[in-house]
Parts: C-alpha cells; sequence; structure tokens
C-alpha cells in the first residue's frame, strides 16, 4: 500500500497565433518549437511508458487555443516546412562540423531527433498528435484536461460575469470536440482564482481546479491537510493546492534542477553563433537572428565560456536528478503520515513547454522518474485528481483564497503600469457584447455571423499572453497589436451591428484570420448575473 | 496609507510596421461614459480606472454653485464597505487628491480581507463630497491563516504550521513557536520574490527567450 501519492500536472499552453496574412511572424515559430521540442518528445516518452508496462498516470492540461492550432491546416502545413528546413540545416551541420567528433555527435543527435519528429508528428500520429493524446487519456494513463477558452486571466474578468463564463464554455466545447466528454478538471490560467469561479466551472460539470498554495492555505474554514489533500467547495467543485517545495526544485532557475551545469544551455543556439547568411535560408528568411534548436553547448556554470554539451553525461544528470525528486517526495511523506488520517497527495504543476524546450532534458528526466516510480519503490505512486477523488467518500470544506502563480502571488503580472491601459477597453467590449447579446435574440444568418465573430475578438483579446508579454519585455509590439486588433475589429464589427451595415468583406475576413472556436454562440454573454 | 499614481491615460502608439498593425485599428481613449470601476490587485492594492462625462460634470458643477459653493478638488474616495450590507460608508475612508487628469489609481489600502468601493468626485471649499461615479464593490482577500475552523475538520493552530512547514520544504522537527515564525517569513519571502514568474517563466515566458 502505497504511503502517498504523486499528482504531476504538466499544462501545455500558447496563444493563438496564427497568421494566414504572411509568413514572417516568427511569433507562430513558437508553436512550431513547441511542437518538436516539448510535445512530440513528451509523447514518446508516454509511448515507451506504455510499451514497457510501466504503471503511470500524469494530468496533462491542452489548452483550447493550442488543441485549435494543432489541427490547424495552415500551421501543420507550415510547421512540415518548418521541420524539413531544420532537417536540412541540421544535415548541413554534419557537414560542417564533421572533423571535430564532439561536435559531429551532436550534429548527428539534433538530425536525427528532427528526422524522428516528423516520423512521430506525420507518420504515426498522420498529423494530428492531438490523437496520441486521445490514445493515452482512453488508456487512462494522462488525465487530459483544459484550460480556459484562450487563456483570460479571469480575477481581471471579474466584473463581467458572462465573460468567465464564455471563457469556460469555449474551453469546454473545444475538449469535447477532441476528447468526446467534459473534461474532469480544469487549469485555471496562470493559476488565477477569485471567489465564485468555482460556481461557474460547477455549471459546466467541471469536476475540480487547483490553486497556488496559498490559495488554499489562506482558504477558510482552515485547511486540515494544507495543499495534501482536495477539498469540496460549496458549489461541489473540488479544488487542489500546489505544493511549494517539489515545485520549486524543478522550477528554480537558480536552484532547481534545470540549472544544473551539465545541461544544455539555452542561450547558445547556432541561430546566434554562425554566420547570418549561413542560418537565413533555415529560418524562414526571418531578417533577424532566431533560435534554430541547435545548440552545442552545457550550461558550464556563470561564464560566457561554455563547454561542449556531453548529452551523456547530461542524461546522467536528469537520472540522478528523477531519483533527487523522488527521494525528497518520499522524505515529504514520512513528515506527512503521522499528522494525516488519510493518504496524502501531493500535487506537482509545470509549464509542459519547460520540459524539452527549455529544459531539453526534461522529457528524459519524467521518464526516469516514471520509470523510477514504477520499478524502484513503492512507498509513492502516480496518481490523477479524478483518480484520487475516488478514494473518499467525503473531503473537507473550504472558501478557497484569491490567488495566482504569479509574481508576489496576485495579479501583479497582468495588473501593473505595463499593461492595465488594456481593462478599461476589454471590460468596455464585454459590456457591449453582452448588450448586444441581449438585444439581438433573433438576428439575421450575417447579424448573428458579426456576432459570433466580436464573441471571439474579445476572448482573443482577453488572452492572458498579451499582459503578460507587456509586463515582461519582449515582443511587446506584438501583444499591444494584437491586443489592439481584437478590440479594433470587435469595436468596427460592434459599430456595423448597431447601424445595420455589415461589410461581409471585413466580416469575413475576420472569421478567415481568426477562425477559432468555429461553433461559438455569443448567446452565453446574455446571461448577466 | 500611501497611494502612488502610477499613469494615466492610454498608450496608443503603433510602431510596427506589420501587417495586423497596418490595419491600424485605433482604439478609442475614452467611451464618452460615466464610468468608474475597481479591481483587486493583492490583498493590499486595488486599481481603480474611470472616465466622467461632460454633462454630468457640468449638472454637478451646477448643483454645487446652485447650493453656494465652490469646487476645490477632484477626489477618488475608497470606501471600506465590509460591515455594511446597504451598501453605506462606515467604515474606513481613504481619499486621493487627483491632478493632470488624472484616469487611474493604484489605492494601497493595507488592509487585507475588507471589501471597498470607490467613487469619483469633487470636494467643495467648505468640504462637502459631489459624486461624480460609483464604482463595483470589490473584496481583497485575508492574508495568512484564517480563525474560521470546521468542527468536523478541526485543524488547530499547531498543526496548521506543523502541515504548512512540509508544504515550504522545512520538514518536521521545530516547535510551533518557531515555525511559525520562519513560516511567516519563508511566506513572505516566496510571494515577494514571487511564485515562478520571477526566475522562470510561465509557457509565453519560455518561447521569449529573455535575449
Amino acid at each position: 500500500m502505497a504511503k502517498g501519492y504523486l499528482a504531476l500536472v504538466l499544462h501545455a499552453h500558447l496563444p493563438f497565433i496564427r497568421h494566414p496574412e504572411s509568413e514572417n511572424y516568427l511569433e507562430e515559430n513558437w508553436l512550431f518549437e513547441a511542437i518538436t521540442d516539448t510535445y512530440v518528445p513528451m509523447i514518446e516518452v508516454f509511448d515507451g511508458l506504455i510499451q514497457d508496462n510501466v504503471d503511470f498516470h500524469v494530468t496533462f492540461s491542452l489548452s483550447p487555443t493550442l488543441m485549435t492550432m494543432l489541427r490547424d491546416e495552415l500551421l501543420i502545413s507550415r510547421y512540415l516546412r518548418h521541420l524539413d528546413r531544420l532537417i536540412h540545416l541540421s544535415e548541413k551541420e554534419t557537414e560542417r562540423v564533421k572533423n571535430e567528433k564532439r561536435f559531429h555527435d551532436l550534429a548527428v543527435m539534433y538530425r536525427d531527433r528532427f528526422i524522428r519528429a516528423k516520423k512521430v508528428f506525420s507518420e504515426i500520429y498522420g498529423k494530428d498528435i492531438l490523437l496520441a493524446f486521445k490514445k493515452f487519456n482512453d488508456l487512462g494513463k494522462l488525465e487530459v484536461i483544459t484550460c480556459c477558452g484562450t487563456h483570460g486571466y479571469l480575477p481581471s474578468i471579474d466584473p463581467y460575469k458572462a465573460g468567465i463564463r464564455a471563457q469556460i464554455k469555449t474551453a469546454v466545447d473545444t475538449y469535447k470536440n477532441v476528447f468526446g466528454s467534459v473534461p474532469k478538471g480544469m487549469w485555471l490560467p496562470e493559476c488565477g482564482y477569485n471567489e465564485g469561479h468555482e460556481k461557474i466551472l460547477r455549471e459546466f460539470g467541471i469536476q475540480y481546479f487547483f490553486v497556488e498554495a496559498h490559495g488554499v492555505l489562506f482558504g477558510s474554514p482552515r485547511p486540515k491537510y494544507a495543499v495534501y489533500s482536495p477539498y469540496i467547495c460549496e458549489s461541489g467543485t473540488y479544488v487542489f493546492g500546489r505544493d511549494l517545495d517539489s515545485s520549486k526544485s524543478v522550477w528554480s532557475a537558480k536552484d532547481g534542477y534545470p540549472g544544473n551545469y551539465n545541461y544544455r544551455e539555452y542561450y547558445r543556439d547556432i541561430g546566434f553563433d554562425l554566420d547570418f547568411n549561413y542560418i537565413k535560408p533555415y529560418i524562414n528568411n526571418f531578417n533577424t537572428r532566431v533560435n534554430t534548436g541547435i545548440k552545442y553547448y552545457r550550461i558550464t556554470g556563470a561564464t560566457d565560456q561554455k563547454d561542449i554539451y556531453d548529452h551523456r553525461l547530461a542524461l546522467e544528470t536528469a537520472a540522478k536528478d528523477s531519483a533527487d525528486f523522488m527521494n525528497s517526495r518520499q522524505k515529504q511523506l514520512d513528515n506527512l503520515v503521522d499528522l494525516m488520517d488519510r493518504t496524502p497527495v501531493i500535487v506537482s504543476p509545470y509549464d509542459a513547454e519547460l520540459f524539452g524546450h527549455w529544459w531539453f532534458e526534461g522529457p528524459d528526466w519524467l521518464n526516469y522518474l516514471l520509470r523510477k516510480m514504477h520499478f524502484d519503490q513503492d512507498k509513492i505512486k502516480t496518481i490523477t485528481p479524478g483518480g484520487y477523488l475516488k478514494l473518499y467518500d467525503k473531503y473537507p470544506p473550504i472558501k478557497p483564497s484569491m490567488s495566482s502563480w504569479g509574481y508576489k502571488g496576485y495579479s501583479e503580472v497582468w495588473l501593473d503600469g505595463s499593461n492595465d491601459w488594456i481593462y478599461r477597453h476589454l471590460h468596455k467590449i464585454s459590456e457591449l457584447m453582452s448588450e448586444s447579446a441581449k438585444q439581438y435574440t433573433a438576428p439575421s444568418q450575417v447579424e448573428e455571423r458579426a456576432l459570433n465573430q466580436m464573441a471571439r475578438e474579445l476572448l482573443l483579446a482577453q488572452s492572458s499572453d498579451w499582459a503578460f508579454i507587456m509586463k515582461t519585455g519582449t515582443f511587446v509590439n506584438y501583444a499591444k497589436d494584437r491586443t489592439k486588433e481584437h478590440i479594433g475589429r470587435f469595436l468596427v464589427l460592434h459599430d456595423q451591428l448597431r447601424k445595420g451595415e455589415i461589410q461581409e468583406t471585413f466580416l469575413k475576413e475576420s472569421e478567415g484570420k481568426y477562425n477559432i472556436f468555429p461553433d461559438i454562440d455569443y448567446r452565453i454573454y446574455a446571461r448577466i448575473d | 496609507m500611501m497611494s502612488e499614481q502610477f499613469r494615466s491615460g492610454t498608450d496608443f502608439q503603433v510602431p510596427n510596421e506589420r501587417p495586423c498593425a497596418k490595419n491600424n485599428y485605433c482604439i478609442p481613449p475614452q467611451y464618452n461614459e460615466n464610468r468608474i470601476v475597481l479591481m483587486v490587485k493583492d490583498p493590499w492594492t486595488l486599481y481603480s480606472y474611470w472616465e466622467v462625462k461632460k454633462e454630468v460634470e457640468d449638472r454637478v458643477r451646477d448643483d454645487m454653485r446652485q447650493k453656494g459653493q465652490t469646487a476645490s478638488k477632484s477626489i477618488l474616495r475608497v470606501f471600506d464597505v465590509t460591515d455594511d450590507t446597504r451598501g453605506g460608508k462606515n467604515g474606513t475612508v481613504l481619499d486621493f487628491e487627483l491632478r493632470n487628469w488624472a484616469n487611474s489609481w493604484y489605492v494601497h489600502t493595507g488592509a487585507p480581507g475588507r471589501t471597498w468601493l470607490a467613487e469619483i468626485g469633487i470636494v467643495s471649499a467648505s468640504g462637502d463630497f459631489f459624486m461624480l461615479s460609483r464604482s463595483n464593490k470589490v473584496a481583497a482577500p485575508s492574508y495568512g491563516m484564517s480563525p474560521e475552523r470546521d468542527k468536523e475538520w478541526d485543524c488547530p493552530e499547531e498543526m496548521y504550521y506543523k502541515m504548512f512547514a512540509i508544504a515550504g520544504g522545512y520538514g518536521g522537527g521545530l516547535s510551533s513557536y518557531e515555525m511559525r515564525d520562519i513560516l511567516d517569513k519563508h511566506l513572505k519571502a516566496w510571494l515577494s520574490s514571487g511564485g515562478i514568474t520571477s526566475d522562470i517563466f510561465g509557457s509565453t515566458g519560455l518561447f521569449l527567450g529573455r535575449r
């Protein structure tokens, strides 16, 4: 009998970035890099574990914007071209460094990885890797859940409850289209929670959600089991709190595993290190240097003089770090068992893209961890929240406390001098959306299309990514432009609707460019409470 | 109590040559309406933005004149309405003088766990307040251990801090007094140094490269 459980939660998300009008948006590369670096390697890890009969249970959140992009023909065709360019570049690299054995070994590794990624993506999963996640979900190995429609930071939408409802409904609908059922759980964007969200989650059949540690620790009544048990809200929704200790060991760039000197250095990419004319044909002819994903150095230390990356040494380190993680969780359980009259669960959520993209060896670390937990011990087992909720008939009650997992634990990242100007506009168009939804109870076909597109533009403007980027200071113009564009498109459509002068060409162009949520129904905004 | 105006007005520059900027979606600086909105930033801080319709301001100034009063200054007034279910104004009142056409404000209440309401208005020379607009109510979260205990799932303070110690990675073995002290510091350090986003970013951040 296990002394306790580990609930690993991986949250995969990218904002909706799709530019049919141009291939010159390097922001589209984020999806391509994430597929090659993170999603495909993760799929290979899970497939390997299943093949080797390793018992494991992991929760995987796929955001609706990501699911939509992963099934978008235009983006998939662009991804395959991107991958072909990378394969060519890596082949050229094997030639360029053929006389330097350590570099050559790495060039071969990259070439083989890219070729393998293409095989997994195109041949094994037929250009639809959501099928892999559906398979893992159906097998009960992954509990695939989702996140709000466009990753809107819910506390900032609070003045307009209909907006929160629309974020959740579009998520549930997108998930149902892929997985055929209502998701059991929901990852709240940035772990952003405020009182009342649990009721709306319940309306849509969501069983559980997560909050940052102090969302539970400062909850009321005082939580008997700290973050080591779920709690039930008045609405009947369950809430899990994030464990700080296990989170820190992976997340922290300074003290966490990814900072180990043996791991691959993210910043030394040939996209920046080699002659620009050599690189340019392989980076989609961007007129600026970008990362290619081919990196030859290890972190080494706090120095610019980097050593050559040694993949075998890095894998040994990943194995040691996974053992350390498992041992640390076992020690945590030793301290907990005498204090709890039920089996503790340690909830450890991470952004999926940390694994593979940033922390190159992350998928290997996960692979080793899940194998070690299965073969080497029986003190701690992996579990999903849905699985844990079947263990007991009753769970303690709580009203969680407002919280997020961002800087300072609340809304600072998404509400400060760099981005606060957006809220008067987002709230205004939320209000206009609700007014229009109430007013147009029997719209014409074209009015209905305009209203639905207004809803899409509003949702896209609410993505927490834009405010986050404005705050962190890179790609700021893109984030500002997108925010203004969605608000602007909304206002143009609203004006045309109000005047009875809907311009078909503009509407069509908006529908074609921002084609997320094809089955959206604007009437979700008609309900006000 | 301190107040700090971070910025006023909005930023509409579109310095970008790419197609979505070329479409030049200009968004209006204001919407010609009378409105003040209050948001919670953290347990100690609120954010408010507003817009005052000219006709409303003219009417209020007329009213002041008719009552023989002269306008002295524009004020953002924030009320603690926690204990007043009728939306009255019996709690703390914080006043902030607005200058230079300010249209937003960060209000440092320093008081977690309270419910707040804001009004924008004009104070006369004799000190009377004439309201221009009233906001929504917001509840700032409490900070720290809840005093409320559930009979069936009771959690004495000592137990709370023992569990908290494990959550924070401090293990067991300390007295509850020591733990409480350490964990208060730990929590403040954790929250003020940032959760995850201070040293490794969220997923979008991972793609920014931070060069």
